[in-house]
This record gives C-alpha cells, sequence and structure tokens, in this order.
C-alpha cells in the first residue's frame, strides 16, 4: 500500500529477460549468451510458468516459444499483455512462419527472432526490447502523473459547485413551499444553470483524461444491449418533456463486446443526449443496434432541426456549437461529439454522420468487437520493421 | 429502541452540514470527524451502525480510511457509503492503478448531495 519507489524501481528492473522455452537447449543457449552480456536472466519451462512468474514478478523483456506444449505462446501473449503492459515480448519462432510472427505483432509482441539464431543476433535484438521497456514505464509515470493533476483539478472544479448545487436542492426539498411562485421558478433555473456546468466540468475531464492516456485500457466484457437500455432509459424524462418520442431496436443475441463500460457509456449518452436536444417537439429518436461480422454497428437518428453542410464540418471541432434560433435555449459544453469521436478513434472504430436541414441526423458508430484497436496495440503494430 | 448512530466523514464544513440537514427528520444521531485519520479512530471509538465518507481528504484519504476499516475485526461490519464529488470511474482507475485498492466500500453516493436520494441510500445502508 505505501508507494516505495526504491521496492518499485527493484521489481520492476528485477529481471530483464524471461525466456519461455520447453526446448532445454534453446534456453541454456538464450541464457548462456544473455548472461554473458551482463543481463540478469530467468528462465521457464511452459507459458503457465511463464504467466505464474510476471503475476508474482516483473520482466522486461520475454522471450517467447510459440510453439510449445500446453497453453500456446499466442495465448501467453494475449495474456501477458493485461497483466505487464510495459514488458516486451519477442517471439522465438522456429519454423519460420511468417505467418504466425505477423499474427503474434498484430496482438502486441515488439519483435521476432527466427530460429537458427546468433548470440550477436539475440542480444541485438534484446538490447532493443530492453530500450522500448524502459520509455514505456517512463511514459507510464508521465502519464500517471498528469492523471494525478487532472484528478485534483476536477474535484477542485467540481467540489465548490456541488456544494451549491446539494445547497439549493436543500432549499428546493425542504423549504421549496414556502417559496412564492416566481422565487421557486428562479431557485430552479439555478439548479439548472449548476447543471450545465457540472456538465461541462465532466467533459471537460473526461477529454482531458482522453487526451493524456488513451482510452480505458482496462477492457471488459460489456452487453451492448444492456448500456443501450440503460442509456435510453435514462434519457425518458427529458424526451417527455420535450415531447420526443425515443425507440430502442437491438438485435437478438447480440454478442458481448470487449470494450470499456463507462467510456461505451458516455458515448452513447451522447449521441441520444443531441438526438433528443436538437429534435422539435413530436420528434423521433430511434437506436438502433445490431452486429455485423467482427464489429457492433449502433446508430442514433433523430427527426430534428438537422445540419447544414458546413455546420457538419465542423461538428467535432471542441466547443464548436450550433447556434441559430432554434438551439438558443439548448444547453450544453460543446464538447460532447468531440468525446465520441475520441473514444470512437481510440477503439479502431469509425464514425459517420448524415444530416439534412430541417429533416433530421443519424450517426453511425461501428466498433470492432474486440480489443484490438485499442491505441497501444496500434501504436506498436504501425512501428516501421 | 435507541437511535442509530452515523459517522460523517468530510474535511468540508458545508457537507457536513448538508448532510445533517438532509438526514434531520431520519432517527439518527450524528457524529462527524474531519480527516480520514480522525474518521478511522472515531470509527473505532464511537462504534457507529453506519458511515459517510469522502475520498479526497487531508491526512489519509478515504479509500485507505475505507480499507483500514474493511480490515479491521472490530469495524468491518460497519457499513460504508462513499459520498464524493470524484466520479466513481475517475476514482476507481486511478486508485486501482497505484495502490491496488480496490473499493470495498457498500454503497457509492456521486456529489451535488440530493437530498431525498441521501436519505434513501442511507436507509438502505443501515437496512430500513
Amino acid at each position: 500500500m505505501i508507494d516505495d519507489p526504491q521496492q518499485k524501481q527493484r521489481q520492476e528492473s528485477g529481471t530483464d529477460v524471461l525466456i519461455v522455452d520447453d526446448e532445454e537447449s534453446i534456453r541454456q543457449g538464450c541464457a548462456q549468451a544473455l548472461t554473458k552480456s551482463g543481463f540478469r536472466v530467468e528462465t521457464v519451462r511452459s507459458g503457465q510458468e511463464c504467466l505464474d512468474f510476471v503475476a508474482a514478478r516483473k520482466a522486461a523483456v520475454v522471450l517467447l516459444d510459440l510453439k510449445m506444449a500446453g497453453i500456446s505462446g499466442q495465448e501467453v501473449l494475449e495474456r501477458l499483455r493485461p497483466i505487464c503492459p510495459e514488458t516486451s515480448v519477442v517471439i522465438i519462432t522456429g519454423y519460420a512462419t511468417v505467418e504466425s510472427a505477423v499474427q503474434a505483432l498484430k496482438t502486441g509482441a515488439y519483435d521476432f527472432l527466427s530460429k537458427p539464431f546468433t548470440p550477436a543476433q539475440l542480444r541485438t535484438v534484446v538490447e532493443r526490447a530492453l530500450e522500448r521497456y524502459r520509455l514505456a514505464v517512463e511514459k507510464r509515470r508521465l502519464q500517471q502523473e498528469q492523471e494525478d493533476l487532472l484528478l485534483v483539478m476536477y474535484h477542485d472544479l467540481k467540489s465548490p459547485l456541488a456544494t451549491v448545487k446539494s445547497y439549493l436542492l436543500l432549499l428546493s426539498q425542504h423549504e421549496g413551499d414556502k417559496l412564492s411562485d416566481a422565487s421557486r421558478t428562479r431557485l430552479n433555473r439555478a439548479i439548472e444553470r449548476t447543471d450545465t456546468q457540472l456538465g461541462l466540468i465532466e467533459d471537460l475531464c473526461m477529454l482531458s483524461k482522453l487526451d493524456i492516456a488513451g482510452p480505458n485500457v482496462v477492457s471488459e466484457p460489456v452487453e451492448p444491449a444492456d448500456i443501450c437500455r440503460q442509456v435510453v432509459e435514462s434519457f425518458a424524462e427529458l424526451a417527455a418533456e420535450k415531447n420526443v418520442t425515443i425507440t430502442c431496436s437491438l438485435q437478438k443475441n447480440l454478442p458481448a463486446v470487449a470494450w470499456n463500460r463507462d467510456e461505451t457509456e458516455r458515448l452513447l449518452s451522447n449521441l441520444v443526449s443531441n438526438a433528443v436536444k436538437y429534435n422539435e417537439p413530436g420528434g423521433k429518436v430511434t437506436v438502433v443496434v445490431t452486429a455485423e461480422d467482427c464489429s457492433v454497428k449502433i446508430v442514433v437518428a433523430d427527426t430534428g432541426i438537422g445540419m447544414s453542410p458546413e455546420e457538419q464540418k465542423r461538428l467535432f471541432d471542441r466547443f464548436y456549437r450550433i447556434r441559430n434560433e432554434k438551439t438558443r435555449y439548448i444547453s450544453g459544453s460543446g464538447l460532447g461529439l468531440s468525446i465520441v469521436r475520441k473514444i470512437v478513434d481510440a477503439r479502431g472504430g469509425t464514425l459517420r454522420v448524415e444530416s439534412a436541414l430541417g429533416k433530421g441526423s443519424a450517426f453511425t458508430v461501428v466498433l470492432p468487437i474486440h480489443k484490438g484497436g485499442s491505441s497501444r496495440g496500434k501504436e506498436e503494430n504501425s512501428r516501421d520493421r | 429502541m435507541a437511535k442509530k448512530k452515523i459517522l460523517v466523514i468530510d474535511d468540508d464544513p458545508d457537507i457536513i452540514d448538508i448532510v445533517r440537514a438532509s438526514l434531520q427528520k431520519e432517527p439518527y444521531d450524528i457524529v462527524v470527524a474531519y480527516d480520514g485519520q480522525e474518521g478511522v479512530e472515531k470509527a473505532r471509538a464511537e462504534k457507529p451502525d453506519g458511515i459517510i465518507l469522502d475520498i479526497m481528504m487531508p491526512n489519509k484519504d478515504g479509500f485507505t480510511a475505507c480499507h483500514e476499516l474493511k480490515h479491521d475485526p472490530a469495524c468491518k461490519q460497519i457499513p460504508v457509503l462513499i459520498l464524493t464529488a470524484v466520479g466513481q470511474h475517475f476514482a476507481t482507475t486511478r486508485y486501482a492503478k497505484s495502490q491496488g485498492l480496490a473499493l470495498e466500500s457498500d454503497d457509492y453516493v456521486e456529489k451535488p448531495i440530493n437530498p431525498q436520494v441521501l436519505v434513501e441510500r442511507v436507509r438502505e445502508l443501515l437496512g430500513g
């Protein structure tokens, strides 16, 4: 619980290279060559032993045989990522099969070595992998520092306003019946204005968080249907107030997807919120979710005020809000769609808008089901080879 | 029947005032502490029936305080409601990363405080 930087340092640099191979000759050969060059080396004989090792102690570089009995190298690679995202994995492939090596690189391996290789080749690859590990650890430390600062800023911006709104709600609920109608209306306006400001703070901090850390690296199984129902439900009151009907059409047996719950909720609620707010009385909002091959498609369409081609161009700019006589009384931060775009891009998805003035708008989001599109993965895969 | 006792731990006196006023018609005795360290000590001494706990406080943050209480045989059965301005996703991801502290509270309510909602959640926390 206590952060001891020295202890952390030791843990992080305890083992330079972990060799994972079921062939004793490879283990010994690699270990000898690397130990001679001054690397701290450990060896294990199977995928399971490798996972047990990194769960207990960190390893900067993992030399991983793809072809092993028991858990395959490919599976080890996939299970290593969430446990130690900074570790550089170098694949050892005996069959010189480019295909499996490419597959491994796609899922986050840093480099590969085809057998047979010389001690010099091994050293070069390990040195580079170790350097990449150090940079990744440093980058994470800086990100953590920025995130900590952001958390303090978020708290300090929000707290006073949250206190103000709490007092206003207390007044309204405990003394509201003693006020004149006009005073009660003014009190409600004060509450609404603090809500808008609180929304702006949430949006700004969400966007800054995405800027700093990329998307939440933690993916979890998410049921898109559940989230859709929940988000639509949360807008029922606002929709009724604006005399807008929301219908939700969810394909049966939608697959669970490896996204992040909070981000998915935010993405959907920003789209649905716009569709309701920029609508006409008697208008409709439809949310349609369907599964495609390896992705899930979400369409949020409305029969609202629509946008001109010029407005559509600026739609995703930060703080851009469409201003005309129809939008004068609509509140918002102008950050909602920037957040949507950021989340979609980070997850490797696509976002499309179709709109016509006076007819309405439709936003189509297609997100891959698996976490393959995370920014970390992309960054490493696009590395020049 | 004896009144139930609630310990409110928050460094902002205004929040303590709002919590008191929100719960004024409920049959509770309210005791207060103004930081995490004082809060843990008061919990041990006062044996409250429930705790309302802020997160970002001087002298021990709320997650650490919650962790200590939940691992203290004398206090671990006391239900804890986290009451904070920090959104749950923000707080848990940050703390999970840096301290390995899972969220161990029994309920989580975000500020601003809606007095009616707080009354309901505290009733639930204390088991009706």
